[in-house]
C-alpha cells in the first residue's frame, strides 16, 4: 500500500519527503505486526475491570517503548513528536491491524495533554506531561446534573480565598474517574460575570480531601462513568489552567481535540468494523437466497460502505485544512455528527443481521465502545458518540448557526 | 342498533374495561422496581403471576366451557399492550398467547385436556414454531413414525417461556417434508431445555433439544396451518407489546422534555426535538392502527397474513425507533442502568427480531402483492 493521499498532501505542506514517509509506514507496520497480540480480543472477552485496566496499562507501555504513544506530544515530554502526516499513517496502521485502543488513558493522552500543551504553564507541563505519558489517568469534570448540553450554565463554585480556591459542587458522567488521579475541572469563579466569562479550568488532584467518587452503572452493564462530589476542596492558584475566568475558551480547545487525528483513527477503525459487518451479512445471504430481503440487506450494506468512505474523505479534507492553516474548517462539526450516526447505523445493521442470536447475552470486550464484539452492546453504547462531547442535536445547532449563519433559537444563549 | 353494531359496541366496551383493569393492576403491582427484581430472579414473580391468572389473562382466548373469557385476539392484544407498557416480566407469550391459541386451533382432546388447566394457571403450554435461529419457516426439527409412536429429533431456538412450560407444541418436518405440530411434555425423556439469556431481562427464552422423544400419534395436533397461525399469533403479540411500550416511552420522554431545562428553556421547547416527538407519535399511531386491525382480521379468511405482516413490521420497528429516540433525548441519564429507558430499548430490540424481523414480514407482503 502506498501512503494515503492525505499523508502525501500533508507531507508536501510540511516539506516532508514522500519516500521518508513510506519508510515510516513500513517501520510502523513491522512494529505493529510484531507487537499487537493476535489473541488480545479473545483474552479480553469477558474480562473484569481490573484485568481490563491492567491490560490497558500493559498496551500503553508497549506503545511507549515503541515510541508510538501520544504521537502529537513533543518528544521532550516523552511523546512521539510526529508530524501530522506521520500521525495519520500511525493511526491508519494501528486501526487496520485491529490494535487495542487506549480507552482508560485517552482523556489523559488526548484531552489533558492537548489542553496542557495549549494552555499549561511550563511548570504544569513539566509536572504532568511526562506523568501522563507514563500512564497517569485523567478524567474530565465538565458536565453537571443541571449543565450538560448547556455546559456554560455550570454551578460548581470555586471561591477565591487568598491564594487558594475552595471548590464545592457536583460533576457527572466523568469517564474512568474511579481510576483517575487527576481531573480537568471546570468551575465558576465569577458568579456575576456572563455565563461563559466567569468559568475557570483547574487541574484537580483526585486524592484531595473532599473529593468523593461514585460510579454510575450504564445500560451495557459496565461502570465507566462516575459522579464526583466536591466538598470544600482546596486548590492552589497554581492549579489553574490558562487564565482565571478564561476556562470556557480552554475547554473549547479541549473538546476540539477529538476532532483531529484522533477522529481519523476512529473512522479507520469503523472501516475495520465494517469488514466484520460485511462478513456477518455474507453469512446471512444463503438463508435469504433470492428473497427481496436479501436485496435489501445488500443495499443497506452498500449504503453503509459508501457512507463510511465519504466520512473518510471528509476527514482527509479536514486534516488537509489542519496541515495548511493549522485550524479545522466546518468539516470538524460535520464529522462529529456523521461519525456518530454512521456508527449507530453500522451497529443497528449488525444487530438486525444477527437476528435473535444478536440478542443473546454473552461475554464481550469492554471499554472499546463500538468494538466489543457484540453488536447489541455496541448499539447500546452509541450514546457515547451521539450524546457525549456535544450531542448530535447540539452539533446540528452549531452547524446551522455558526457554519450556515442562521439566527440563534430565541432564548438559547 | 343492528346485531353487528351491538357486538362491536360490546367488544369496544369489554376492551376498554380490560385496559383499565390491566393498567391499574400493573401500575400498582408491576412497578419498575418489581420488574427489575423479577427480572433478576426474585421469586415474588410467582405471586404476581398467580394474580394475573386469577384476573383471567391466560383464559382470554379460551371458550367459557373451559373456564375462559371466550373473547378473542383484540381483547388479548389490549392486555399485551398493557404488559408492554409495564415491561411486565410475565410468561404471557407462552401461557396466554402461543399455547392456548394453538390448542384452540387444534380443538379435540388436546384442547379439552390442556385448556382448562392453562386457564386455571395449573399449566403453561408454549410453542416452538421455528428453527435454531428462531426465524419462522426455518425448521430444524424432524418427526418420524416408529412402531406406532411418533419420534422427534432436532432443535428449536429462542422459545418463549419454555423454562416455565409443562408442554411445548413443536413444529417439525415429517418424512415427506410436510409440517406437523406435535405436543410434547417438557418432562418427557429426551427433552432438554437450555436457557438463552438475552439483553432484554424481562423475557425468558430457551433452546429446546429433542433426542428421540417418543409421543403418541394423538400428540400430532395439527399441520402447517396451525404452525403458521401460531407464529403469526406470536408476531401479533410482540407487535401489541410494542405499541404499549412505545406509547409509554413517548410519555416518559415528553415528561422529561417538559421538565428538563437547558439554555434556560424546557428541552421540549426546541423545535429540533418537537418535530422528532411528533414523528414518534406518527409512527406510534400507525403501529396502533396496524395492530388493532391485525387482531380483528386474524380469523377473517384471507386477511391474516397481510395484516400480521404489516402490524409486526410497522409496530416492532416503530417501538425500536421510538425507544432509541427516547434514550437519545434523555441525554446522559438515558444511558444509565438506573433509568428505565434501556429496559424498553432492549425489549424493543428483542421484539424486532422475535417471530420474524421486519424484512421477513415484508417478504411475506411482497409475495402477496405480486402473487
Ligand atoms: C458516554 C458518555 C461519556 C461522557 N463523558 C464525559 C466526561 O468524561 N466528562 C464530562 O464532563 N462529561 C461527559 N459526558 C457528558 C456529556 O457531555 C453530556 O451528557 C452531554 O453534554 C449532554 O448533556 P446531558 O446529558 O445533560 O443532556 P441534556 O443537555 O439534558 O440533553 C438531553 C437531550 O436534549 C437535546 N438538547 C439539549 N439542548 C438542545 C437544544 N438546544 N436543541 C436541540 N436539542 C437539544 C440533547 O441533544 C439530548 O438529546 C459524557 C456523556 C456520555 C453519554
Amino acid at each position: 500500500m502506498t501512503a494515503s493521499p492525505v499523508s502525501l498532501r500533508l507531507s508536501a505542506e510540511g516539506g516532508e519527503d514522500p519516500a521518508e514517509l513510506e519508510a515510516w509506514r513500513t517501520h510502523v507496520r513491522a512494529w505493529v505486526a510484531e507487537n499487537v497480540p493476535a489473541d488480545w480480543r479473545a483474552r479480553m472477552t469477558g474480562a473484569g475491570d481490573e484485568e481490563y485496566v491492567a491490560f490497558q496499562r500493559w498496551w500503553m507501555g508497549r506503545l511507549r517503548e515503541g515510541g508510538y504513544l501520544a504521537p502529537h506530544v513533543p518528544k521532550r515530554w516523552g511523546g512521539g513528536g510526529c508530524t501530522l502526516a506521520q500521525q495519520v499513517i500511525l493511526a491508519e496502521e494501528l486501526a487496520h491491524a485491529g490494535a487495542p485502543q487506549l480507552t482508560v488513558t485517552s482523556t489523559a493522552l488526548y484531552h489533558a495533554a492537548s489542553t496542557l500543551l495549549a494552555a499549561g504553564t511550563d511548570e504544569q507541563q513539566a509536572r504532568h506531561l511526562p506523568a501522563i505519558l507514563a500512564g497517569e489517568i485523567w478524567t474530565q469534570g465538565f458536565s453537571e446534573p443541571g449543565a450538560g448540553s448547556d455546559l456554560a450554565s455550570l454551578q460548581t463554585r470555586a471561591r477565591r480565598e487568598g491564594d487558594r480556591y475552595v471548590v464545592n459542587g457536583q460533576k457527572i458522567w466523568s469517564s474512568y474517574a474511579t481510576y483517575a488521579t487527576h481531573c480537568l475541572l471546570l468551575a465558576r469563579t465569577d458568579p456575576d460575570a456572563p455565563k461563559r466569562r466567569g468559568i475557570t479550568c483547574f487541574i484537580l488532584d483526585m486524592t484531595l480531601p473532599g473529593v468523593q467518587i461514585v460510579p454510575i452503572r450504564q445500560s451495557t452493564g459496565e461502570h465507566e462513568f462516575c459522579e464526583i462530589f466536591l466538598t470544600d476542596v482546596e486548590l492552589g492558584a497554581d492549579r489553574i489552567l490558562g487564565a482565571e475566568n478564561d476556562g470556557w475558551r480552554v475547554a473549547q480547545g479541549t473538546l476540539s481535540t477529538e476532532r483531529s487525528v484522533f477522529v481519523l483513527e476512529q473512522i479507520e477503525r469503523l472501516c475495520v468494523t465494517r469488514g466484520r459487518l460485511t462478513a456477518d451479512v455474507a453469512a446471512q445471504l444463503p438463508a435469504l437466497n433470492g428473497t427481496p430481503a436479501e436485496g435489501r440487506l445488500r443495499q443497506s450494506l452498500a449504503r453503509l460502505y459508501a457512507e463510511t468512505e465519504v466520512l473518510r474523505l471528509i476527514c482527509y479534507r479536514m486534516l488537509d485544512d489542519l496541515g495548511r492553516h493549522g485550524g479545522a474548517g466546518p468539516e470538524s462539526s460535520v464529522i462529529k455528527v456523521m461519525f456518530a450516526e454512521t456508527l449507530k447505523r453500522v451497529d443497528e445493521l449488525g444487530t438486525t443481521v444477527g437476528g435473535l442470536d444478536a440478542q443473546r447475552l454473552r461475554p464481550h470486550t469492554q471499554g472499546v465502545n463500538w468494538e466489543s464484539g457484540d453488536w447489541m452492546v455496541d448499539l447500546l453504547a452509541t450514546p457515547a458518540w451521539t450524546v457525549g462531547g456535544g450531542s448530535s442535536e447540539i452539533m446540528r445547532n452549531v452547524i446551522a448557526e455558526r457554519v450556515l449563519g442562521l439566527p440563534r433559537e430565541p432564548g438559547a444563549a | 342498533m343492528s346485531d353487528a353494531a351491538a357486538t362491536a359496541t360490546e367488544g369496544r366496551e369489554l376492551r376498554a374495561a380490560l385496559r383499565e383493569t390491566a393498567r391499574s393492576f400493573l401500575a400498582d403491582r408491576c412497578r419498575p422496581d418489581v420488574v427489575r427484581a423479577i427480572a433478576a430472579g426474585d421469586r415474588d414473580g410467582d405471586a404476581l403471576w398467580r394474580e394475573v391468572v386469577e384476573l383471567g389473562w391466560t383464559g382470554v382466548q379460551a371458550p367459557e366451557e373451559h373456564g375462559g373469557l371466550g373473547a378473542g385476539l383484540p381483547e388479548l392484544a389490549v392486555l399485551l399492550e398493557e404488559c408492554g407498557r409495564a415491561l411486565a416480566p410475565l410468561p404471557m407469550l407462552g401461557a396466554a398467547v402461543l399455547g392456548p391459541g394453538a390448542l384452540l386451533d387444534a380443538g379435540g382432546p388436546a384442547a379439552a385436556e390442556w385448556l382448562p388447566r392453562i386457564v386455571a394457571g395449573q399449566a403453561i403450554v408454549t410453542a416452538a414454531m421455528a428453527g435454531a435461529d428462531g426465524v419462522p419457516g426455518r425448521l430444524d426439527t424432524r418427526v418420524g413414525a416408529e412402531g406406532g409412536r411418533l419420534v422427534l429429533d432436532g432443535v428449536a431456538g429462542f422459545v418463549a417461556d419454555l423454562p416455565a412450560a409443562d408442554a411445548v407444541i413443536v413444529a417439525a418436518r415429517g418424512g415427506r417434508g410436510e409440517v406437523a405440530a406435535v405436543l410434547v411434555e417438557t418432562g418427557a425423556a429426551g427433552v432438554a431445555i437450555e436457557d438463552q439469556p438475552v439483553h432484554d431481562c424481562t423475557r425468558r427464552l430457551a433452546r429446546l433439544t429433542l433426542r428421540g422423544v417418543e409421543v403418541a400419534p394423538a400428540a400430532r395436533i395439527g399441520g402447517a396451518e396451525l404452525v403458521e397461525r401460531a407464529a403469526d399469533r406470536g408476531a401479533l403479540a410482540v407487535a401489541a407489546d410494542g405499541v404499549g411500550g412505545a406509547g409509554r416511552v413517548l410519555e416518559i420522554t415528553l415528561e422529561h422534555l417538559r421538565t428538563r431545562e437547558q439554555f434556560g428553556r424546557p428541552l421540549g421547547s426546541f423545535q429540533a426535538l418537537k418535530h422528532r416527538c411528533a414523528d414518534m407519535f406518527l409512527r406510534l399511531t400507525g403501529a396502533r392502527a396496524a395492530v388493532e386491525h391485525a387482531a380483528a382480521a386474524f380469523d377473517r379468511p384471507g386477511e391474516r397474513v397481510a395484516a400480521v405482516a404489516i402490524a409486526k413490521s410497522t409496530a416492532a420497528e416503530a417501538y425500536a425507533h421510538i425507544a432509541g429516540e427516547g434514550v437519545q433525548m434523555h441525554g446522559g441519564i438515558g444511558f444509565t442502568w438506573e433509568h428505565d429507558m434501556h429496559l424498553f430499548l432492549k425489549r424493543a430490540k428483542l421484539g424486532e427480531a422475535l417471530f420474524g424481523d421486519g424484512d421477513h414480514h415484508r417478504d411475506r407482503l411482497d409475495r402477496l402483492i405480486f402473487a
